[in-house]
């Protein structure tokens, strides 16, 4: 483990405390904000490197066909893009993972400060 | 080929697609994905090469054929969904997601070696497509567009795919010291003035955790985020049917 990374973790977790978390508590969320954004990264790189166009539209032919038999899913504003991954999504469930930390713990307050909107915009965990 | 091989080799024609899938893995099981090959294949399946290639004209479409079976073994396998409330099923379902994909070795092993095995194919669409049908009349009594649920949904597949294939590949690096062993190793060697908050942690190790328990804090979080963003009603079953799919939005902020 790099000196380098040890303090980014530090500075992350301190953060997490003069918002109101203890240590403990700290940890928890940031190995959440981590775990989540590695997981999404994951999945979204390998696809990436991956992906293969003609398949995308392959598989948005095959979906259209079928969602005419799925009133649910043929409500879905722009069905074609429902495959997609990217940083619009990634973003979307930092979000959520900001709101759902602030709403188990009512201290924290994103948009309170210059470095609580750093947590919400991902720049402390990428 | 002596004669011998020749008289025990299989009548020609009766192979088909999902006996050579089977076989191919039974083979990845017992050798790893390395120890398979055509050749490898059509021994085991005392066949002729030539007609494995029939099926599959190289490794690497076998291999997906068979990443699409264990993916579409995976979401059979899945509960089908109750009556409860929105957060009870979202949980439940990407909970149990999360455990039926631990358990299908066979398709994690072949997303990491072949990440192409992760992109979805117009095969596993159909049963996708009426799972996310599904999924959606989980949120048919809160006020959320089929857009936003489906969002939230991709979210959730994505993390849940993710931290699946973290699991395996920390499992893989492992030998006599855990990451988080490794890491409390690292935080007991600074001085306890400089670096304040990883000293003070009590389990400071689950900061690089990939633990079930690190999966399930994440996915609550998630959840509650869901909740807290778009003010989601907390009980299902009281409220009028189908605003999934309406166009509704009331999500508090914008991204």
């Amino acid at each position: 483990m790099t000196p380098f990374i040890l303090r980014n973790v530090e500075d992350s977790l301190a953060l997490f405390v003069r918002a109101g978390l203890t240590p403990d508590q700290a940890v928890e969320a940031f190995n959440a904000f981590s775990s989540y954004t590695r997981a999404f990264v994951l999945v979204e790189h390998s696809i990436e490197a991956e992906g293969d166009e003609r398949i995308r539209q392959l598989n948005s032919v095959v979906l259209k066909e079928v969602a005419a038999d799925l009133p649910m899913v043929a409500a879905i504003e722009n069905l074609a893009n429902i495959q997609a991954l990217g940083d619009d999504l990634y973003r979307f469930g930092l979000q959520l993972l900001v709101a759902g930390l602030c709403r188990e713990h009512p201290l924290l307050q994103p948009g309170r400060g210059t470095k609580s909107s750093r947590i919400a915009t991902g720049e402390m965990v990428k | 080929m002596s004669p011998a091989r020749k008289a025990t080799r299989r009548a020609r024609g009766s192979l088909n697609e999902d006996e050579i899938l089977s076989a191919a893995a039974a083979i990845i099981e017992r050798d790893g994905i390395d120890g398979l090959s055509m050749p490898n294949l059509a021994k085991y399946l005392n066949a002729g090469v030539m007609s494995v290639y029939w099926y599959f004209h190289s490794k690497d479409e076998l291999l997906i054929a068979l990443a699409d079976r264990a993916f579409l073994d995976v979401y059979t396998r899945l509960p089908p969904l109750s009556d409860g409330s929105w957060e009870e099923e979202t949980i439940k379902q990407a909970t149990a997601l999360h455990r039926e994909l631990r358990k299908n070795a066979l398709y994690l092993q072949l997303s990491r070696a072949y990440p192409r095995c992760l992109i979805l194919r117009p095969s596993v669409i159909p049963v996708l497509a009426q799972r996310l049908e599904d999924e959606l009349q989980v949120f048919r009594h809160v006020d959320l567009s089929a857009s936003d649920a489906t969002r939230l949904l991709a979210v959730l597949a994505s993390y849940v795919r993710g931290f699946a294939l973290m699991q395996v590949g920390a499992e893989g690096e492992r030998n006599h010291h855990t990451a988080e062993q490794a890491f409390e190793a690292s935080v007991s060697q600074l001085s306890p003035a400089k670096f304040p908050t990883l000293r003070a942690a009590s389990d400071v190790g689950a900061v690089v955790s990939v633990s079930d328990e690190s999966f399930d804090t994440c996915l609550r979080l998630l959840v509650a985020g869901m909740e807290s963003e778009f003010e989601l009603a907390t009980h299902g079953g009281e409220s009028s049917p189908a605003s999934v799919g309406r166009g509704r939005r009331t999500r508090k902020r914008s991204t």
